[in-house]
């Protein structure tokens, strides 16, 4: 099992990671994670692999190799949409942030991208984790559940 | 024993400590840090449970942020020389700081076993250079380590120390960056080595004179022979895979992603040479390799080490091989880092299997998302300050490494140059030779402006070149996450030490400067115009913490009866906080209140709640 996490910077990317893998070593199962980390911390972009069995060799999971994308910010999902295996399943966060630079950046148009492919895409509504919480700060939390409700 | 899930770092770490070290220094540098960290931390937690246990003693050891590269190793030389086990981190550009004692320390060698730990970062992914710390291994004479993955860098960091205390001699330890930032689990011991040093025992033989170099260059080579061999037998060298005919050569994390391309295609009967130690070659197991195959597909980031060995080695056998890699057949990127799906579309070519690339998708066009630098970074109003002095006015600013190379970016623009730790001061002083109508400006950060900044500024003062010094003091050195620096007043086991004060510091070499504070934008400007009026060394010392050291509860906020939707404030200072709509909007999660834009505002429709 694969998983993809992606978001930016600040967001609880490795957070979320380090939440799955411990999971899957409490379960007796074994894992390696990979993350970003450094000078993309600074509200760049952040991905985080997960490779959960045996017969993971690679830190990173190749293109096309991951089973599920957890993507905490439709951009970021889109633009790591590669790694999807086929018939692949993707969560994905309704709350965009425009990048720090400026620039337009429309999240919705995201959004009907991801509709638009033939995965298996579950939309978790960040704005009712932030009615719940008054923040979005437990997106992360929210996201793994999500997936793992779904299909882990 | 436990199963821990680890990072590169940070098994590397417990590796060095299971092994027995007691002195480990470094300077922080991605993709390294976490290594002295992780040590850091686990000594701090014996000294917690110290009293409980009794047993390890937390003021047996010594771990240091050193002031640079090159007093870590130097340090930590001293200490091997007493017989203590010690490790000396950095990242590779590192080790250009730290090559003037280790060159020397290859001849004199050591007591206790000392590693050398250097994070190479192919891609470069953070880094100045791509610069392979094997090729330095072979250029320094000194064996050198390759791990392939965090569970083996755990077991093998703690071979080389053996090997180093055995062979009286520091070696290299080389991961790169997605090994430093992988996690796996791994089996540690809680069982350290105690290591008790015998103490430092007077001998010509730890002072270096021509005589004794024409010595002891000729027992490395020697040395070095016979370690070839051994290597041949080393567990992590190895050869795997059946086939006659079909061979791939490699290390590293290279050898990862070979094992992961050859599972995808189903190959994995293909016969592969995994090369541990880079330096020496294991000559004898790769001519067995050799006779093994009838053709080599040579992959490993970086330069062709291993690729060169085996084409020397079949040269010089008289051999007949076909040798594919980076180097003659360019088959694979001669630079940047590699990828599994690279590297398996390259293998399938190689052994004639079909392999069809997924498609990649059509995305539709994604926002760009380069680093900048944070909400509030007092980095941002120096820059603001420097740039608005200095307005319509013929100057060039030298920049230097650390969080504030981020000041190259729109729309700031206040970087010109960026080279090495500490060059932007010297840089600076050679345009103003060269181009003395232009001001030239130096910004340097307090950790660099400690690691090496401070001897550019004595050469200015020497030789009386003209150039304004800018520091940006921002109190710790930010850009690999924190560490404490000789500014701080703290070192890195939290212990109370000296703050060293950087106007002091200038002052005592005869540079009087003018402190401000970046926020006080007025003040700020008008130091720097002050400054740059007048000729000689200058210096302004901005002295304001990084938002990430102590978060300011201050919040500004749009005063939206004010505002005329103008952007000016964004178009002028780019904070990340600042959006515009139709009015201003400000990001309260990110705002720290600076109040930058509330000084850059023409309408004062910005007001800041304390």
């Amino acid at each position: 099992m694969n998983i993809l996490i992606c978001g930016i910077g600040g967001q609880g990317v490795v957070y979320a990671s380090k939440i799955l893998a411990r999971q899957a070593l409490e379960r007796g199962e074994t894992v390696h994670t990979a993350e970003t980390i450094g000078m993309a911390q600074r509200g760049g972009s952040v991905v985080s692999h997960v490779r959960i069995g045996d017969d993971c060799h690679s830190p990173l999971i190749p293109i096309g190799g991951a089973d599920v994308i957890i993507g905490l910010e439709p951009a970021e999902t889109v633009r790591n949409i590669a790694y999807l295996k086929h018939g692949g399943t993707v969560a994905v966060s309704t709350r965009g942030i425009a990048p720090t630079t400026g620039g337009d950046y429309d999240p919705e148009a995201m959004l009907t991208y991801l509709k638009g492919l033939d995965i298996n895409l579950i939309i978790v509504d960040a704005e009712e984790v932030f009615r719940r919480d008054g923040s979005y700060r437990n997106l992360n939390v929210e996201m793994v559940n999500a997936i793992q409700n779904k299909i882990l | 024993m436990p199963i821990r899930l680890l990072m590169g770092n940070e098994a590397i770490a417990l590796g060095a400590l299971a092994a027995g070290v007691s002195v480990a220094t470094g300077y922080p540098g991605t993709p390294s840090t976490e290594v002295l960290e992780t040590i850091a931390k686990e000594i701090k937690k014996i000294e917690q449970h110290q009293q409980e246990t009794g047993l390890r003693s937390a003021s047996a050891y010594t771990i240091e942020w050193s002031v640079n590269e090159k007093a870590a190793l130097e340090v930590a030389a001293g200490a091997s020389y007493t017989g203590a086990r010690t490790l000396v981190t950095m990242k590779q550009v590192g080790l250009n700081v730290a090559s003037d004692p280790l060159m020397s320390l290859a001849y004199i060698g050591v007591k206790g076993g000392m590693v050398v730990l250097v994070a190479d970062d192919p891609g470069p992914i953070s880094s100045q250079t791509e610069q392979d710390t094997r090729t330095f291994a072979k250029y320094s004479k000194l064996p050198c380590f390759d791990p392939s993955s965090p569970e083996e860098a755990y077991i093998m960091i703690q071979d080389a120390f053996e090997l180093s205390e055995e062979l009286h001699t520091p070696v290299l330890f080389r991961p790169t960056t997605r090994l430093c930032h992988a996690t796996a689990p791994i089996d540690v011991t809680d069982v350290w080595k105690t290591i008790t040093p015998e103490g430092f025992i007077k001998d010509p033989k730890w002072v270096i004179f021509p005589r004794l170099s024409v010595k002891a260059h000729a027992e490395i080579e020697k040395r070095n022979r016979a370690l070839s061999e051994r290597f041949s037998d080393y567990t992590f060298n190895a050869i795997e895979g059946r086939s006659e005919n079909f061979g791939i050569a490699t290390g590293g994390v290279c050898y990862a992603y070979v094992r992961e391309a050859l599972k995808r295609l189903d190959a994995e009967w293909v016969r592969v040479l995994k090369i541990a130690t880079p330096f020496p070659f294991p000559q004898t197991l790769a001519l067995d390799f050799i006779d093994s195959v009838e053709r080599v597909f040579v992959v490993e980031e970086l330069d062709p080490v291993i690729e060169r060995e085996l084409l020397y080695l079949a040269g010089a056998s008289g051999r007949t091989l076909d040798i594919y890699g980076k180097e003659i057949t360019e088959n694979l990127p001669a630079s940047g880092e590699y990828t599994v799906e690279m590297l398996t579309v390259k293998i399938a070519a190689y052994l004639g299997l079909p392999y069809e690339s997924p498609q990649a998708p059509e995305l539709p066009p994604l926002p760009v998302r380069p680093p900048v630098l944070c909400a509030g970074c007092p980095h941002r109003a120096s820059f603001y300050a420097v740039k608005k002095a200095m307005s319509g006015k013929k100057a060039v600013f030298c920049g230097d490494i650390g969080c504030y190379t981020l000041g190259n970016a729109a729309p700031l623009d206040m970087v010109d140059t960026c080279l090495c730790m500490g060059a932007g001061i010297t840089i600076a002083q050679g345009i103003a030779r060269a181009e003395p109508d232009t001001t030239a400006f130096a910004f340097v950060g307090d950790s660099t402006f400690f690691a090496s900044g401070v001897t550019g500024v004595i050469n200015a003062v020497f030789n009386k070149n003209d150039m304004v010094l800018i520091v940006l003091d921002n109190r710790i050195t930010a850009m690999t996450g924190g560490q404490t620096n000789p500014g701080i007043g703290k070192t890195l086991m939290d212990e109370p030490t000296a703050a060293l004060n950087i106007p002091a510091i200038l002052r005592a070499v005869g540079v009087e400067p003018r402190v401000v504070n970046p926020l006080d934008l007025d003040a700020a400007i008008a130091a720097v115009k002050a400054a740059a009026a007048e000729s000689g060394v200058r210096a302004v010392v901005f002295e304001y913490p990084c938002v990430n050291v102590e978060k300011p509860k201050n919040r500004a906020t749009v005063n939206a009866e004010k505002c005329t939707g103008c952007g000016l404030c964004r178009r002028e200072i780019g904070c990340p906080a600042l959006k515009i709509g139709e009015k201003a909007e400000i990001d309260a999660s990110l705002c720290t209140g600076c109040n930058l834009c509330g000084q850059v505002c023409p309408f004062d429709a910005i007001e800041v709640t304390r």
